[in-house]
């Protein structure tokens, strides 16, 4: 099954069946893969680590895929793996996160230098003000900005109130308002 | 340039053919990973049975035990019974209306149930 005749209820179905089980499963990996790579990319930066993420929610989602039980859709299954995954590597690794008194411009300078980035000297700022989102609120910011997800989806993914939603993704936009405007 | 414009502009970069490759790599992992087992599912239909096997099993102990005790209620009833024989107060009549009488009528108790019970006073 590819992107164009992707049926999630054949798929469901196929998951449940142990005979089925791993056809299916690479069906949903040639589907998902590159979307939650990306989700957790602009979150850790780092293509390495974002490659072992990728790869460590995958697994996570084969190994308990007996506990899916297909209420919800596999999306949102596989972005709650993947978030977890996120937010603890976050908080396991204080070199990802940019302390306080990191001077400004310095983000943008080691991001700039990274072989899987081809931006200019706007985009690596735009990263670093990014980078420098209190997790939860970079998460917020880019699922609805970069990934354009309605605040009801936010709201089931994250279990936080979308009113909660609505105001991180509004404090964390003037953040980087603030920040591109000191800096650029 | 305004925030919105940051959002078409793709800055961050893989290697060249890195999605097939991560693709082949996570099934690679996952087919030398087993998956935990289903967490089993009871279908009504097994659900009914095993409520019908608990409801058989309190019917039949409820059986064995009603039968277990009948003898020893028989006997308490015979026991019962002998007692109100012994006593000569046995007289098949509502003890209701027997204190009523002795409570209205200058009778007394003995005289009463003498009357009641067709003994002779004297005996």
């Amino acid at each position: 099954m590819t992107r164009n005749n992707y049926d999630e209820k054949e798929i469901i179905k196929q998951l449940r069946e142990e005979q089925t089980r791993a056809g299916a499963f690479s069906s949903v990996v040639e589907i998902y893969s590159e979307q939650i790579y990306w989700h957790i990319r602009r979150m850790v930066f780092s293509h390495e680590d974002t490659n072992d993420l990728v790869q460590e929610t995958f697994i996570k989602a084969w190994t308990n895929i007996g506990k899916f039980r297909g209420e919800s859709q596999i999306s949102t299954w596989l972005y709650r793996i993947a978030i977890n995954e996120t937010l603890t590597f976050l908080s396991r690794n204080q070199q990802v996160k940019v302390p306080i008194d990191t001077a400004e411009g310095a983000v943008a300078d080691t991001i700039e230098s990274d072989a899987y980035f081809n931006g200019d000297r706007a985009d690596a700022l735009f990263q670093e003000a990014i980078s420098r989102l209190p997790a939860k609120q970079r998460l917020a910011f880019n699922m609805k900005y970069f990934e354009d997800m309605k605040y009801e989806e936010m709201s089931k993914l994250l279990d936080t109130s979308v009113g909660a939603l609505k105001a991180s993704y509004h404090i964390a936009v003037k953040k980087i308002e603030e920040f591109l405007k000191e800096n650029n | 340039m305004k925030l919105e414009d940051y959002k078409n502009r793709k800055p961050l970069t893989t290697p060249e053919g890195y999605f097939i490759k991560l693709n082949s790599e996570i099934l690679k992992a996952t087919s030398q990973k087993n998956t935990h087992p289903r967490r089993k599912e009871i279908s009504i239909n097994a659900r009914m049975r095993w409520i019908g096997y608990a409801a058989t099993i309190a019917i039949v102990f409820a059986i064995a035990v009603g039968v277990i005790s009948a003898p020893y209620r028989n006997n308490d009833r015979h026991n019962e019974m002998t007692a109100a024989e012994s006593t000569g107060y046995d007289t098949g009549v509502d003890s209701e209306f027997i204190d009523n009488v002795l409570a209205n009528y200058p009778i007394d108790e003995y005289t009463f149930y003498c009357y009641l019970t067709d003994t002779d006073m004297d005996q």
